[in-house]
């Protein structure tokens, strides 16, 4: 079955390619005149998707032309990868501009393909994750350490992928700097897709591999040890208070994406997943100090789990 | 009209000793402590406070009947009664510091009473995208872009309309 493949919609004299695929049992489509965007396009999509010939239940329309009444570009937009040897960076050239809608609406259009390729991925992993009636999405960065999953919810900006990246560096199993996924069980499943760091200024975005930090990534799914709700303060001290369940169980739920859609679903699942955890809470200062703290917390609770 | 839980449009799940409690109408979640869902348990709508409050205690919580009024009434602010609870006059005559001491003395005002958070929506339970420096039209996102903290829209806390601090 071909990922791409020519449809019929032709607009301005242009042949539209569509892509049709499915991750997590939910279907997208997306409609471009511009072929040369599709590899971009295929590398923002979430982790696990495949070609899919079923009729898609959103989709996406990126059109490309020669910027006429496209805005200027006010900053440099890059976006990069690193590799465990060199980092790459890119940028698109400002002559061209890029649109992109869903469903009628316009989510942005820029000279800028790395803003779109972001918005694009931000836009389809959160419609993934909202519809998705088989896994439980919550926001958050997910890492393993000796058997069980430690959890740092929390949105955009409160240092998520940093604390993950630092623990990568120090050892852990990498799963998710996005998205920890939940099965009914309330185990979490690798949501392998590259962490996405801030570099310097905003507007440098990287793309690292666990690989870069010396980490290898999670392959099974793993019951739940630690929740951490944490967030970057200058200056604070990890003086961490402990949460109750039903306060663990309050914290994923305000960064659980299909939480409005399916509630009976989310709160069984949670309830599931928080039945033997450990879940702290506290500021923190810098993400390097923070490994041996999280992992001498969640072994001493482990051991008082076997103890208990 | 003596108190009586509301059931329906709830989701409802026991963590450990606590109660969750989906509003599917308002998106509020809230986790009831061990006391405050003892007390919504029992509100069948036949007993008076002061009987719930015994029904309670024969459970095993420590509770009196000023407490219950404090949580019967928490409770109806919350919607998760079918009507609010008037307190009478006397409901509460003890001062502010003999509150404070028996809220203490039943474990705490999380242990009594229930903290909420207003479920969040998708596109604001998911990373942001680029903020786009005044170019390119609004997307979806940013209209349900609002103060992200990571607890959800609103969060019940602070002074007297709080009941549970869970930060």
């Amino acid at each position: 079955m071909p990922l791409v493949s020519f449809g019929s919609e032709f607009k301005n004299g242009s042949p539209q390619l569509t892509i049709c695929f499915s991750a997590f049992g939910i279907s997208v489509g997306i409609r471009t005149n511009a072929p040369e965007t599709v590899p971009f396009l295929i590398e923002q999509l979430p982790p696990g998707s495949k070609p899919t010939s079923a009729a898609p239940g959103r989709v996406y329309t990126l059109r490309v032309d020669d910027g006429g009444s496209c805005p200027p570009r006010k900053r440099s937009t890059f976006r990069g990868v690193v590799l465990p040897s060199h980092l790459l960076l890119f940028e698109n050239p400002p002559e061209r501009c890029f649109e992109l809608c869903v469903e009628g609406v316009t989510l942005a259009r820029t000279r800028s393909l790395a803003e779109i390729l972001e918005i694009f991925e931000s836009d389809v992993q959160a419609h993934v994750a909202e519809m998705c009636d088989e896994r439980l999405f919550v926001h958050a960065g997910v890492v393993g350490w000796k058997g069980r999953a430690i959890l740092i919810p929390g949105r955009s900006g409160s240092g998520k992928t940093t604390l993950v990246a630092s623990l990568l560096r120090a050892g852990a199993t990498y799963y998710s700097d996005e998205y920890a996924v939940l099965d009914y069980q309330g185990r979490v499943h690798p949501y392998a897709r590259a962490l996405s760091l801030r570099a310097g200024q905003e507007s440098i975005r990287m793309n690292a591999w666990p690989e870069a930090f010396g980490a290898v990534p999670g392959t099974e799914p793993l019951p739940l040890g630690l929740i951490i709700v944490t967030r970057y303060r200058t200056g604070a001290h990890w003086n961490p208070r402990v949460l109750s369940p039903g306060g663990a169980v309050l914290a994923l739920i305000a960064n659980t994406v299909g939480i409005r859609r399916q509630p009976a679903f989310a709160l069984a699942t949670l309830q599931r997943a928080v039945s033997s955890v450990l879940t702290l809470e506290s500021d923190r200062s810098e993400a390097d100090r923070m490994p041996p703290l999280v992992f001498s917390q969640l072994e001493a609770h482990m051991a008082s789990s076997v103890g208990g | 009209m003596l108190p009586l839980a509301r059931k329906e449009g709830l989701h409802v799940e026991e963590v450990s000793d606590e109660l969750m409690v989906y509003d599917v109408a308002r998106h509020k979640a809230h986790c009831l402590g061990p006391t405050a869902g003892s007390v919504w348990r029992n509100c069948n709508g036949r007993m008076t406070a002061e009987e719930i409050s015994a029904r309670v205690r024969e459970e095993g919580t420590k509770i009196d009947e000023e407490m219950t009024w404090m949580i019967l009434h928490r409770l109806g602010k919350l919607d998760l009664l079918h009507e609010k609870v008037a307190l009478p006059k006397n409901a509460i005559c003890s001062s502010r510091r003999d509150l404070m001491r028996k809220v203490l003395g039943a474990g705490g005002v999380c242990f009594l009473l229930a903290t909420t958070i207003l479920a969040p929506t998708a596109a604001r339970a998911k990373s942001d995208g680029p903020r786009r420096g005044g170019h390119g039209h609004a997307s979806r996102h940013d209209h349900d872009r609002g103060r992200g903290h990571g607890w959800g829209d609103e969060h019940d806390r602070g002074g007297r309309r709080q009941d549970g601090d869970n930060r």
